[in-house]
């Protein structure tokens, strides 16, 4: 008994951040102007904007967020946030091959040629944007999953973490903002907003913390 | 579909049930759609053009199937090549559409060269020229070898295969631009000329041979993607003295009667469908039967289940004349196999039914020329290739098996030729693509050849002085007509079931005389405001001289073959008619008409 | 309304070339495919099946009044 209460409780405290960053855009989707295409499609695209989203919430999972500070869900928060780091980057990182992915089942381009236009138009703002972006998160995700192997100082790591963090969604929010296919204007905004107030939130632990970050270890 | 959705599609219905009964004559400016007459609100300034200079030995125009091989062919007999087109390789004209190629191996085969070609010679009604629809069989499989080598085979789309060959000898190959005039120099060809789509650029080719390979055309019609020939070619070569032919037969492709412009789902899966090879199966199809069977009973015209003809069980006397050996009878049409079974497919309209209704990605036989009439369900509309008569039917007028005008160094290939190479109604499936690859491959080496025996020509100054104030006349006018609404206009006369399609004398002289008023007082009024305009101008005018052209000849033949049935004239007059009529224009400027007879070349003096 | 929509383009240029009736035109100000005549489109889907990006979406109807022969 007393288990589950525990679990209730800590979950509870995600479904704000759930409504934010997957009800929201879940209601964008569903209410834009969108094309709607196969099924296969929809759900590639569906799962790109999810896992984008996620990254913006990555901002909010941490161990400084004041909202998660008891033990529990502290333990909780910082697991959160490796496995959702892991898991939609891994899903960005395919992302680009999504785009192509139906051109297998499907008459047209073949998704090879399709692929390699599409990762050198280096003409355009939004390719460029989305290779940086892209660059930067495997250099976030090789800084994190090897951060022992590098020796790094913990507060090192934390703020090459947290200023790669910063790159990533300015360059990655851009890309999105520029081509992505869903992206209306009130998701424009959602996503700018998001961004903004994660780099915000992100620079003020880092500021108001950072005398406190070094006490604690 | 939502509310409006419906709504708008319930009054587009209507619109067609009514361009279906009543406009025609009675269009011109009724439409009332976009102005006709007004200021010439210019987006580029006609005085700020710039100039490029090529000079080459063969001029290819055109990229589809006939230019692919033209180009090739004549660089591999040693000359020095370009190719030009107001599309894309592999991406304009008719041949991204195409997915049935014939391939005709003696050795496999079970009839001889000459078996195949007379049985050809008899669906035709001698309408077929033999020389040509002999040398395509011929050649059949050796093009589609090349092709095959070249990576045809593996995607529904052309551009990078036909890119393979044009590559590989490093072709100079310039897309999107327009040409609009060919030029002739003491009486031969020296070049041609045209401009950019992207740029303001006047392009001017100095070439010792021009092989058109500019395609068919026709009014810009709905449900068959034919919207970007307006057969350009023809009527260039007509303007410098060449000969021309077949304008009074007839294509007669259905489309749906619900989204009838909607060419890509009229098709069923064909566009989405890799190309692959067929195998002899000659019919006597899509002439104008079903025309004169919408005419006779009304229109829609239902089809019913698979299998069954269209309008099945109504009496219906009269009509085109199909010789008896290649009449259907028992279970074709529809959707019914036809000897020959799976995987073959040659040119046929018509998906079966609205996509949605079998579900999109519903994996059937592709609709070939042996469905026809196609096995569509619910109901059909006509006139979707309005303007275009049956492939190679219509075109220059070879002097020879080498493709060869009567202009010396013009030569055409493909759907650009009058060769008759199926005759004035189709015949054999596939053999219209399987017929543009040998005929460009025959007039690019023709072209080689020829290129050796003369110099460089020269464009004198004063003819690119004529040519650029003609091209650039309707960015230059201050006001005029739209070419949109001149073409309309057109639809609106040339179109109607009982114009283009069963025709009548009295009907035939009415729609001239609308026409003549478009050549003489709006084709030289005709505006554009940017450079695709300036394209849809010169399109515009080669409608209107190429409709001018059916309505004569289509006058003149008093007798029903094929493709060209004659309401007044209902039976074939063997006495009179076993000719080709060929059309050219005089040195006054007025245009004259010939008789060939079948089987026979020109004349050439 | 013929080609309806274009979304996700990353300005290769390849639709404007492959449209054969030209209705494709590069915006000069983004960079990216706009419509730009699309009366012209005679709804053949070659533009939608050359994107790499399968950014243009096409619908069966034709946004000027359609003339046909009987039907
Ligand atoms: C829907 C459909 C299905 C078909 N199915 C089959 C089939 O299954 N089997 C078969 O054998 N045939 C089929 N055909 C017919 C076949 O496609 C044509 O006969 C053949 O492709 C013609 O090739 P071409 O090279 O002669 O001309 P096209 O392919 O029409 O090429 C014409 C070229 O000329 C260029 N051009 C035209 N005017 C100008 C100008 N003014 N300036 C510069 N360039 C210009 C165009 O851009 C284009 O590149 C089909 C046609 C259609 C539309
Ligand atoms: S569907 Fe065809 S005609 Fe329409 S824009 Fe695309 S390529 Fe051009
Ligand atoms: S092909 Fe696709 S990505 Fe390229 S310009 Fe056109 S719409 Fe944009």
């Amino acid at each position: 008994m007393g288990i589950i209460m525990k679990t209730q409780n800590k979950y509870y405290k995600l479904i704000p951040a759930a409504a934010l960053f997957i009800g929201l855009p879940l209601l964008l989707w569903s209410l834009g102007d969108f094309p709607r295409k196969s099924i296969l499609k929809e759900f590639l695209s569906l799962l790109t904007i999810l896992a984008f989203c996620f990254m913006l919430a990555q901002f909010y999972f941490t161990r400084h967020n004041k909202y998660f500070a008891k033990g529990r869900e502290f333990a909780m928060v910082v697991k959160l946030h490796r496995y959702f780091g892991f898991i939609f980057i891994a899903v960005l990182v395919l992302h680009p091959f999504f785009i192509v992915l139906p051109r297998f089942f499907e008459a047209g381009v073949d998704p090879g040629d399709a692929f390699v236009t599409l990762i050198t138009e280096f003409d355009s703002l939004g390719v460029m944007l989305g290779l940086i972006a892209y660059g930067i998160m495997i250099l976030l995700f090789v800084t994190t999953f090897f951060r022992n192997k590098f020796n790094l100082h913990y507060r090192i790591g934390r703020m090459l973490h947290g200023y790669l963090s910063v790159l990533f969604i300015v360059a990655g929010a851009w890309h999105v903002v520029n081509i992505g296919r869903h992206t209306s204007t009130p998701f424009s905004i959602y996503i700018i907003l998001m961004a903004l107030s994660g780099i915000i939130h992100l620079f003020l632990t880092y500021f108001f913390e950072s005398k406190k970050e070094l006490s604690h270890g | 579909m939502d509310e409006s959705n419906k709504k708008d599609q319930l009054s587009r219905r209507q619109f067609v049930a009514l361009t279906g009964g009543t406009i025609g004559l009675a269009a011109l400016g009724s439409l009332g759609l976009m102005a006709a007459y007004t200021e010439n609100e210019r987006e580029v300034d006609p005085a700020d053009f710039k100039y490029q200079e090529n000079e080459t030995d063969v001029l290819v125009i055109g990229s589809g199937m006939a230019g692919l091989f033209a180009a090739v062919k004549a660089h591999d007999a040693g000359a020095k090549v370009m190719m030009v087109s107001k599309g894309r390789l592999g991406s304009s004209g008719l041949t991204p559409f195409a997915k049935g190629i014939f391939a005709y191996d003696e050795k496999t085969s079970d009839y001889s060269l000459d078996e195949f070609t007379a049985m050809v010679s008899r669906s035709a009604l001698g309408t077929n020229n033999a020389v040509y629809t002999r040398q395509m069989a011929e050649h059949s499989l050796a093009r589609v070898n090349e092709l095959r080598e070249w990576g045809f085979f593996e995607s529904n789309l052309y551009n990078k295969s036909f890119n393979v060959p044009i590559t590989e000898r490093n072709i100079p190959l310039i897309e999107r631009v327009v040409i609009t005039h060919l030029i002739k120099e003491n009486g031969r060809i020296a070049g041609a000329s045209g401009f950019s789509l992207d740029e303001q650029k006047i392009y001017f080719f100095t070439a010792k041979t021009v092989i058109l390979c500019t395609g068919a055309g026709g009014f810009k019609p709905n449900g068959f993607p034919v919207c970007d020939l307006t057969h350009d070619g023809t009527v260039m070569a007509y303007q410098i003295g060449a000969k021309v032919t077949g304008k009074e037969w007839n294509d007669g492709h259905p489309g749906r009667s619900t989204n009838p412009a909607a060419s890509y789902d009229g098709w069923g899966d064909m566009f989405d469908q890799k190309p692959s090879t067929t195998q002899i199966e000659i019919h006597h199809d899509l002439g104008v039967d079903l025309n004169y069977r919408a005419y006779k009973l009304g229109n829609p015209i239902q089809m019913g289940p698979p299998g069954q003809e269209p309008g099945q069980g109504a009496e219906l006397d009269g009509g085109p004349f199909v010789p008896e050996e290649f009449r259907r009878s028992g279970p074709p049409g529809g959707g019914g196999e036809r000897p020959g079974g799976e995987g073959r497919r040659g040119e046929g309209p018509g998906g079966r039914g609205p996509r949605g209704e079998g579900g999109n990605r519903e994996r059937r036989r592709p609709p070939r020329k042996g469905d026809g009439p196609p096995g569509m369900q619910g109901s059909l509309a006509g006139g979707s290739s309005a303007g275009m008569a049956i492939h190679k039917s219509e075109g220059i007028v070879p002097i020879n098996e080498k493709c060869e005008s009567n202009i010396p160094g013009l030569y055409a290939a493909g759907d650009a030729l009058g060769s008759y190479m199926a005759g004035a109604i189709y015949t054999q499936v596939g053999s219209s693509l399987a017929g543009s690859a040998v005929q460009g491959a025959v007039a690019g080496e023709a072209a080689a050849a020829f290129c050796q025996k003369v110099a460089m020509p020269v464009i004198s100054s004063s003819t690119r002085k004529n040519i650029e104030t003609q091209m650039l006349a309707p960015l230059k006018r201050e006001a005029g007509y739209s070419p949109a609404w001149v073409t309309q206009t057109l639809q609106g006369i040339m179109i109607p079931n009982f114009v283009l399609y069963i025709k009548k004398e009295s009907m035939l002289k009415a729609a001239l005389a609308y026409i003549e008023e478009l050549r003489d007082h709006h084709l030289p009024m005709l505006r554009a405001a940017d450079l695709h305009e300036l394209r849809l101008a010169h399109e515009t005018a080669n409608m209107i001289i190429t409709a001018e052209m059916k309505l004569k000849a289509s006058i003149l033949r008093k007798e029903s073959r094929c493709s060209h049935y004659r309401l007044d004239y209902p039976e074939l007059d063997n006495e009179n008619w076993r000719a080709w009529i060929n059309i050219y224009k005089e040195e006054d400027g007025s245009m004259q008409f010939e008789k060939q007879p079948f089987g026979s070349w020109p004349e050439v003096i | 309304m013929a080609i309806s929509k274009i979304s996700g383009c990353i300005g290769c240029g390849t639709c404007v070339q492959s449209c054969p009736t030209d209705v494709l035109r590069l915006d000069p100000k983004s960079g990216k495919a706009i419509i730009k005549y699309v009366e012209d489109c005679q709804i053949c889907h070659l533009c939608r099946m050359y994107c790499p990006v399968d950014a243009i979406v096409i619908t069966p109807e034709k946004s000027i009044p359609v003339i046909v022969s009987w039907g």
